[in-house]
Parts: structure tokens; C-alpha cells; sequence
């Protein structure tokens, strides 16, 4: 009994081992693009593989466990967003100037473009072209339809292409 | 799928992405934290099950205590309470009130101010049908009967030589025979004679006594009854001495002992108060004892004795014989 008990203990960690070896990297690197911090994104999806091993019995139920994990990091991001722009809102009221700078000078305007795009925009082009993500994947992963996804996708396409096609001509 | 497929955005984003993080080190972190979350989480259950238990022992105390008493009274109030050494005793006590209830109603005791009575002996109370009745007097009617007979008393008592030896025998001492003689100590067969028609029942006892004084000595030593009989106490003044218990119900007076030379002047039973008061029989000699016993919460008493210093000599040797007696009570 202790030997089957082990078992599956071992084999539970095993599997959340695997998928955080499979996919930590590229989730840390979307959720960068879409929260503009490496560091956040990485704190979030940490966070997320935490869950996940709290939660490991349920999930492990679940037709995709790392749709799952993805979802709860964006969550993660969305909250510390709002709890960002909040303190940088209180930080605007006192007086003080607030940066919405990327970490990485060398692709400030992209970063400052990418800022600006609504966030299922950001997110959306964020999983589809980084993660490489279906569209499927992404509107389970953003909870919305299909459709959304294409629009959003869309819109972040054209205005990035705009952008690059500026870059480009001067 | 294809359509949104752009070489240019997706190199510009991955490049926004960054390197691949530490994958090992991320693990590690992420280790980590799962341990440091199941560590509080097994923190908070033990916590919460040593909280359930300190609780459960604070209130297993606290119904002990509760079983045990609150009692400040100092008297038992409770069943529960009687002392374990007096359970032989009691067994006695206890037959003879569960046999008078259905049979005697009333207290002759009281209502006798003989002297010579001895004041506690509830083995003997056992035994004889006279000191059945002693035991007894939980009804009210028994409180009552002494006021009633101490007319009858008071009159028979001018005879100032209370010689207890000679009035022991209560049964050759009735009522038509008291006026040519002593003071009659013991009216207990007069009472059980003289209302015959209020209380029919009194010329029964001794149908019902024969089998209720075998009870005691054939009884088995270990009873439940007992344990709910109060210890029967005893107040000694100069003038006399007075048995009562303390029930739940509050104080009953089982038996009133005036002291050699002295009569009972005032008699009063209630269940917070009894007051008996002695006079003496002599007309000369002007000494009173008052006793009042008390219950309120605790039980007081409080006696006094009224020119006891102004006693001849003759009187101071009476007075010290029965403070003897009553030392010894």
C-alpha cells in the first residue's frame, strides 16, 4: 500500500515535473509579451505550477492541464496589472511621473506599441506568436469564442504591421 | 490560421519575449513554495485540532466543576453531597422518612419539651417508634403541630422538678396522667392518641412501625436512600438545644431538647428560619435563651442567653451539668 501511495506520489510529480519542463519557458516568455515584465510573468506563472501542484489530483483530470495552468498565470498578470495601475495611479496623484517602459531598451517602441493594444489583443498575438498556440487553444486559454480571437488577432496584426512597415520605410 | 501567420511580428515579438528562463532554478522555487504552502497547511489543521481539544478539555472542567458543586453552602444541598461515613446512619433515617411519610404527619418532638430525651442518638431513633417520628418531619404539618400543642404543655409543665430519668418512659406518660405529675418529657404516644379523629392515620403507626423499625437491620449496608437524607444538626444553648436539617427545600426542625429546668416559650418552624425560645421553669429565675437558626444562602446561627449570669448556686451547678450534656451533644 505505502508502495503504491509512493508510487503515485512519484508519478504526480513526475507529470507536473514534465509539463513544467515542456512548457515554463514559453509560458514565461507570452506572458512576457503580454504583461511587458519578465520577471512578473515569470512570479505569475510559478505561482500557477504552485496551484497546480496543490491541485495536482483535479487537474490532472482535465483534458488540457496546462490550458489550465495558462489560464490562471493571465489571471495572475491581469490582477497585478490592476494592482500596478493602481499604485501608479496613486503614484500620478502624488505628483511623480509614471514610465511605461519595457525592461529592454533596444525594443522600447515595439514594447510601447504592444502597450497600447487592448489586452486580449496583446494576449491573443502573444500566444499565437510566440507560443505558437492554435486558435482553439487561444480563445480556451482567453475564455472567449473563437471569432474574438481572429478579431483580435487582426487588429493586433494590422497594427504591428503598421508599425513595422513605418520603421521600415524610414 | 494562415492568414495571420507573419514571420516579421512573430521574430519582433519573440525577441520582446526574451531569453528562455532557468527552467531548473524556476523549479526549484516552485518546489519550494509548494512545500512552504503544505507546511502552513498542516500548521493550520493542527492548530485548529489542538484548538478542538484544549476546547474540548476546557469544557469536559468546566461540567466537572459544575457536577462537583458551585456549592458555597455550606451544608450538603445535593443527594450527592452526604459524607461517605455517615451512610450507616443514614440508612436508618432514611427508612424511617420513607415510612412516616405515608403514615405520620405530625412531629411529636416538637411539640414535647421533655428534657431528658437524649438529643442525638439516631441509632436509638431507630430503633423505638418514638424516635421514628423524631426523624421525620419534612411536612409542613409537622411544623405546625407543636404550636398547637404547646397549650397543653405549658400547662403541665408547673411543676418545677425536670427529672428526666423518671419521665423517660413516654408511653406510661399520656396526657390525663400529666397534670398530677412531673413535666411529661416524651408526648409522643399522647399526640398519636389525641387526634384521633383529625388525623385517623395516627392510631395506625403502630401497624406500619413494626415493619418499618426491621427495615434497618435487615437492609443490605449499601443504598442508594441514604445519600438523600441531610445530616441532622444540633444547636445547644443554655436553655436547651434544638436538631434540624438542611434540606433542599430549607430547614426542617426535627427535634427541640430544652435543658433541664427550662421550658419552650416560643416556637417557630419555617423553611429559612427557626426560632425556639426557653424560659425557665421557676418562677424565680428569670433566665432565657433565645436560638434562632437562619438560612439564607448560608445557614447562621446565633444564640442568646439572657441573665444566665444571675443564677443561684445551686442553679449554676444544674446549668453545668447541662452544659456538660450539651458539650457532649
Amino acid at each position: 500500500m505505502d508502495d503504491i501511495t509512493q508510487h503515485s506520489l512519484s508519478a504526480q510529480a513526475t507529470d507536473v515535473t514534465t509539463l513544467f519542463n515542456l512548457h515554463y519557458a514559453r509560458l514565461v516568455r507570452s506572458l512576457t509579451v503580454i504583461c511587458g515584465n519578465s520577471e512578473e510573468a515569470a512570479d505569475a506563472v510559478q505561482e500557477a505550477f504552485v496551484k497546480a501542484h496543490l491541485k495536482w489530483r483535479k487537474i490532472s483530470t482535465y483534458d488540457d492541464p496546462v490550458g489550465w495552468i495558462r489560464r490562471v498565470a493571465i489571471n495572475k498578470v491581469r490582477d497585478g496589472h490592476r494592482s500596478r495601475v493602481r499604485r501608479d495611479r496613486a503614484v500620478e496623484r502624488m505628483g511623480h511621473e509614471v514610465r511605461l517602459m519595457s525592461e529592454q531598451p533596444a525594443i522600447d517602441e515595439v514594447a510601447e506599441l504592444l502597450s497600447t493594444l487592448p489586452k486580449q489583443q496583446r494576449a491573443a498575438a502573444a500566444m499565437f506568436y510566440v507560443e505558437q498556440l492554435s486558435v482553439l487553444e487561444i480563445a480556451e486559454a482567453l475564455e472567449v469564442s473563437e471569432g474574438a480571437v481572429k478579431f483580435h488577432l487582426h487588429q493586433a496584426r494590422q497594427k504591428l504591421r503598421a508599425h513595422i512597415e513605418s520603421r521600415e520605410e524610414l | 490560421m494562415e492568414e495571420f501567420n507573419d514571420s516579421d511580428i512573430s521574430s519582433l515579438l519573440n525577441q520582446i519575449a526574451g531569453s528562455s528562463p532557468d527552467t531548473l532554478m524556476a523549479h526549484k522555487a516552485v518546489l519550494g513554495k509548494v512545500r512552504r504552502v503544505r507546511q502552513r497547511r498542516v500548521m493550520a489543521v493542527s492548530a485548529a485540532a489542538v484548538v478542538m481539544v484544549v476546547s474540548g478539555a476546557v469544557a469536559m472542567v468546566q461540567n466537572s466543576n459544575n457536577r462537583d458543586g458551585g456549592s458555597n453552602i455550606a451544608v450538603p444541598l445535593s443527594p450527592g453531597d452526604s459524607q461517605p461515613i455517615k451512610v450507616a446512619t443514614t440508612i436508618g433515617l432514611s427508612v424511617t422518612t420513607t415510612t412516616i411519610e405515608g403514615s405520620i404527619s405530625i412531629d411529636p418532638i416538637v411539640t414535647d419539651p421533655s428534657a431528658s430525651i437524649p438529643s442525638t442518638q439516631p441509632s436509638s431513633n431507630s430503633t423505638t417508634p418514638s424516635n421514628i417520628g423524631n426523624a421525620t418531619t419534612t411536612t409542613p404539618t409537622n411544623t405546625q403541630a407543636p404550636t398547637n400543642s404547646q397549650g397543653p404543655l405549658v400547662t403541665t409543665d408547673p411543676s418545677n422538678n425536670p427529672t428526666p430519668t423518671t419521665t423517660r418512659p413516654p408511653s406510661t406518660t399520656p396526657p390525663a396522667s400529666s397534670p398530677g405529675v412531673t413535666t411529661p418529657p416524651v408526648t409522643k404516644a399522647p399526640i398519636l392518641t389525641s387526634p384521633p379523629t383529625t388525623q385517623p392515620e395516627a392510631t395506625s403507626p403502630p401497624t406500619t412501625r413494626a415493619p418499618v423499625t426491621s427495615p434497618p437491620t435487615t437492609q443490605p449496608a449499601v443504598t442508594t436512600p441514604p445519600t438523600t437524607v441531610p445530616e441532622l444538626k444540633t444547636w445547644t444553648c443554655g436553655g436547651g438545644s434544638v436538631k434540624y436539617r438542611v434540606t433542599s427545600n430549607g430547614l426542617v426542625l426535627a427535634e427541640t431538647t430544652p435543658a433541664p429546668g427550662f421550658t419552650i416559650s416560643e416556637n417557630k418552624a419555617k423553611a429559612d428560619e427557626i426560632v425556639i425560645k426557653f424560659v425557665s421553669n421557676s418562677k424565680n429565675d428569670e433566665r432565657k435563651s433565645a436560638l434562632k437558626i437562619i438560612r439564607s444562602g448560608l445557614v447562621s446561627t446565633s444564640c442568646e442567653d439572657e441573665n444566665f449570669n444571675s443564677r443561684s448556686d445551686s442553679e449554676d451547678s444544674e446549668s453545668n451539668d447541662n452544659n456538660e450534656e450539651s458539650a457532649d451533644d
